[in-house]
């Protein structure tokens, strides 16, 4: 970033009682991203918005927004808006007032009212609309009401609290390519909080994958995915075969040779190991490849189940070293041997440097 | 079985608005001791509105029904804001000794006010009604409001803040707005209420300013007069009127 | 920016707490203060303290009256209880369509003067009333019955004005039963009794307390059921403090007799809070 952040979170410590809901958190956020914070439920996420948002006050530490503290500044004097997890659209109010809320609060003339009101309306394709009631509305439409009534006052950051949870499936994934969408014809910088891995993969510019009031990591979801920093994230980020193994070589940069159960393989590692370190062996599903006969550097195991999932056909292997794994394979015409039988022995593999090497963390 | 409990609830219906439907009926019969169907007469009415004594004691009703109410709704439409926004100490305390008050016999709560004013050496009159029917009617507006303010969202004042209102501003705009059914069936309730009360009353006034109720209690002490059915009728109708209106206020808001 | 939301919330908080400190908690505590004090004509109360007042409760001409008193409101209250239960059960069971109006129809009385619902029964049972009228027509007396000034009157009339109060907060705890749990009970094997017993009594037990609290109490104290409908004959509690406050100036002696009314109400209020607890915390455990 060489632009100076729009609101940064410099050391922010937020207790509840004794719980720690937040501890010494930075974060920097860009002009014009779209940054999701992700995590398990109690990480601490909604409270980097309701703290952002001036619903709270920090314990500790200092919330800036365009350089500017927030200290002692009431959420109604932060050029922030929130869209709400309930939406908490005003039910005895119009459409058209709920959107235009904003502005009359900050008593514009009733001509740019109508017109920003109106334009923000069109924005999310609810023209025609305004006048209805709220609980008049279907989900898809409340959900838009609220972007709209949030996006009208062009505030600085947009906060969105697991807006797209009460939404049904395919719902969810139109209004993340709307949510997309929106965020670049508007360029405001949109803080978006989910649980969904794959929903913050799809919309981010970048991703804060959080645990217990803490950044795990910070990157864009290419990196998060790929190159996870730890555990904890690379299972968070999707799902994971994590398999513990030792190094007993390093013959090269990023190359190591390491003892799994007694099967020697060599991987890529992004960072340094020593000699009889332990380390973990993340393999993704999507990545392995399953077949009857030995094919290059593979685990042999059986076939425990197979589950049919339409795109995909799942097999669960328990491995000759141990461990059981999944793999999940992609159909494909040109691969008619997919289906392995239960009990059938088979060997696993997968494309070379696709591995993820991580430390040994306590946890495992 | 079924048909059994139907049978026991039309009985049960029936014991509850017989005596009032005779009561009714009497007010429109000719006959002066309600014996037989002597034709149907408005003379009963007629004869209360020029009753010096009755009309007084109707203005006064109204008077004291009305004050109170209004002030046992502004009072306790901000409690119950209150008591729903914001948590501090002795709000337990506080929602007990309103439970405590709501369920108390009038007529405890009428000795004890009467103790106070005697002791307060205030002249029992219009001002004490004032006060003894506030206190009485504060717990069914802030029951009331309360129970309306606990089925919002508490994301809506928030949303209001984060649009740019203040704390006021978002009450106003967005949680009496919202309240206000709840708030009118309050008063309507409270008026009700205050315009019933015999006991509370009984204690708390002072020989110069009769109130409705108690001008029903010695007229019927005094002996059955046809006006008095009359005059009951009326009461009837009014608390009807109220009470239904205000039903509905609450089923409305409801849905 | 604002110093506004300190200056709401104070008002707010502020004017409730003072007006049920003034109106409601230090009454309460002068009626408790005045009860151990001595009779004072120029003052209505003042030194010594003693407690004579609660000693002279126990004069048989006073325990006379509460006795009556108590078995006036005892029954009463059981007979709003077995007429109400069932009521309550079958309105919590109608059609949700017609549940309003048939519950609008239970509150209307609830509200109404009750001194005038009273007017409305003695007009029934008096000697030339509607009953007897109905009875005399039908041949089945030859003269008028004396119906009026009888403990059954007073009796009739506490359970007719005060059977709303009893059918109300019964009908509140047995729509919150929810009928899959007498599903589950059945499927378990237990019978009709049992299924009540066991799940629908304790389940609506704190119903049943306040429903109780709600008549028992005003029974002891509507001191114009005792005079319209049971002549001088027979007394209520409050007809007592009625006389002891306004006629007899013998404050003291009426604070006591009160206080028994308020201990009372309190041992009422900490059932229900038992009952309540118990059902909240079986609702946790679901």
């Amino acid at each position: 970033m060489t632009k100076p952040p729009i609101a940064s979170f410099r050391s922010v410590s937020k207790y509840y009682g004794t719980h720690c809901a937040l501890r010494d958190f930075d974060l920097d956020l860009g002009e014009g991203e779209l940054l999701t914070l992700l995590g398990p439920s109690g990480c601490g996420k909604t409270t980097v918005l309701r703290l952002l948002a001036g619903f709270e006050t920090p314990d500790s530490g200092e919330i800036l927004l365009d350089g500017r503290t927030l200290a002692g500044v009431p959420p109604e004097a932060r050029n922030v808006n929130t869209v709400f997890q309930s939406y908490a659209l005003f039910p005895h109010l119009s459409v058209f007032e709920n959107v235009a809320f904003g502005l009359r609060m900050r008593k514009l003339g009733g001509a740019e009212i109508r017109e920003r009101t109106g334009s923000a309306l069109r924005m999310v394709r609810l023209e025609g609309l305004g006048g209805r009631r709220p609980l008049q509305l279907s989900g898809g439409q409340q959900q838009r009401v609220a972007l709209a009534r949030a996006l009208v006052n062009r505030p600085r950051v947009l906060l969105l609290d697991e807006c797209l949870s009460a939404l049904d499936y395919r719902l969810r994934r139109e209004m993340q390519l709307e949510l997309k969408e929106l965020q670049r014809q508007t360029g405001i910088t949109f803080v978006f909080v989910t649980h969904d891995r794959e929903e913050a993969l799809s919309i981010s510019d970048r991703i804060a994958v959080m645990q217990t009031g803490r950044i795990e990591q910070l990157g864009p979801p290419r990196d998060i995915y790929e190159r996870p920093a730890n555990l904890f994230v690379a299972r968070f980020a999707g799902e994971s075969n994590v398999l513990k193994a030792t190094v007993t070589g390093v013959p090269g940069p990023d190359t190591l040779i390491v003892n799994l159960a007694g099967t020697l393989l060599t991987v890529q590692a992004d960072r340094n190991f020593g000699i009889g370190e332990k380390i973990a062996l993340v393999l993704r599903p999507e990545d392995l490849h399953v077949h009857e006969t030995p094919a290059g550097q593979s685990l042999a195991g059986r076939v425990l189940e197979r589950t049919y999932r339409g795109v995909t056909l799942d097999t669960l292997i328990a491995l000759d070293a141990g461990p059981r794994i999944k793999a999940s394979e992609f159909f494909r015409e040109d691969a008619p041997a997919l289906d392995h039988p239960p009990g059938q022995r088979v060997h696993v593999s997968w494309t070379p440097g696709w591995e993820i090497v991580l430390p040994h963390d306590a946890e495992t | 079985m079924q048909s059994l409990g139907r049978l026991h609830g039309i009985l049960i219906y029936a014991f509850l608005y017989l005596p009032m439907a005779v009561l009714i009926l009497g007010s429109f019969n000719a006959s002066k001791y309600g014996i037989g169907w002597d034709g149907f007469t408005l003379d009963w009415y007629a004869s209360l509105g020029k009753d010096i004594e009755i009309l007084a004691a109707a203005r006064n009703s109204l008077a004291v029904a009305a004050l109170s109410a209004t002030l046992a709704t502004v009072i306790g439409t901000l409690g119950a804001v209150g008591l729903q926004r914001y948590r501090f100490r002795g709000r337990k305390f506080l929602m007990g000794l309103l439970f405590v008050t709501l369920m108390s016999p009038d007529i405890v709560m009428a000795v004890s006010l009467l103790v106070l004013f005697l002791g307060l050496r205030l002249e029992l009159g219009l001002f004490t009604l004032w006060l003894a029917h506030t206190s009485f009617c504060l717990p069914f507006v802030i029951f009331t409001v309360h129970a309306r303010l606990q089925g919002f969202d508490s994301a809506l004042i928030e949303a209001a803040r984060d649009l740019g209102a203040g704390e006021g501003t978002a009450v106003r705009r967005i949680l009496l707005p919202l309240a206000l059914p709840a708030i009118a069936a309050g008063w309507l309730m409270s008026f009700t209420l205050s315009l019933d009360d015999a006991v509370v009353s009984f204690f708390v006034t002072g020989p110069d300013f009769e109130v409705l109720p108690l001008r029903i209690y010695s007229m019927v002490r005094l002996g059955v007069k046809p006006e008095v059915n009359a005059l009951a009728s009326l009461l009837f109708a009014v608390s009807l009127v109220f009470v239904v209106l205000a039903q509905w206020l609450l089923r409305k808001e409801r849905e | 920016m604002t110093p506004k939301p300190e200056v709401f919330r104070a008002v707010a908080i502020g004017l409730l707490s003072g007006w049920l400190l003034l109106f409601v908690l230090t009454p309460n505590l002068l009626v408790a203060g005045v009860s151990v004090l001595s009779r004072n004509p120029a003052g209505f109360a003042g030194a010594p303290a003693t407690l004579d007042n609660y000693r002279r409760l126990a004069d048989p001409i006073y325990l006379h009256v509460f006795a009556e008193s108590f078995t006036t409101a005892l029954v009463a209250t059981l007979l709003c209880l077995l007429l109400g239960y069932p009521f309550a059960y079958g309105l919590a069971r109608t059609r949700p369509r017609l549940r309003p109006l048939l519950l609008t129809l239970v509150i209307v009385p609830f509200w109404t003067n009750s001194l005038v619902r009273i007017y409305a029964i003695r007009g029934l049972l008096a000697a030339k009333g509607a009953v007897n009228s109905l009875l005399l027509a039908a041949g089945l007396i030859d003269q008028p019955v004396r119906l009026l000034y009888t403990q059954a009157a007073e009796i009739i009339g506490l359970v007719y004005v005060l059977l709303p109060f009893m059918v109300l907060p019964l009908y509140g705890s047995l729509e919150k039963l929810d009928p899959r749990l007498l599903e589950a009970a059945q499927d378990l094997g237990a019978g009709p009794f049992r299924r009540f017993r066991r799940v629908v009594l304790p389940l609506t037990l704190p119903g049943i307390v306040a429903g109780c609290l709600l008549v028992f109490l005003p029974a002891l104290g509507l001191f114009y059921v005792g005079d319209v409908l049971g002549g001088s004959r027979h007394l209520l509690i409050g007809n007592l403090l009625k006389d002891q406050f306004l006629e007899a100036q013998d404050w003291p002696f009426g604070a006591a007799a009160s206080l028994v009314l308020i201990a009372l109400l309190l041992a009422f209020l900490a059932l229900y809070a038992v009952a309540e607890k118990r059902v909240a915390a079986t609702n946790d455990d679901e």
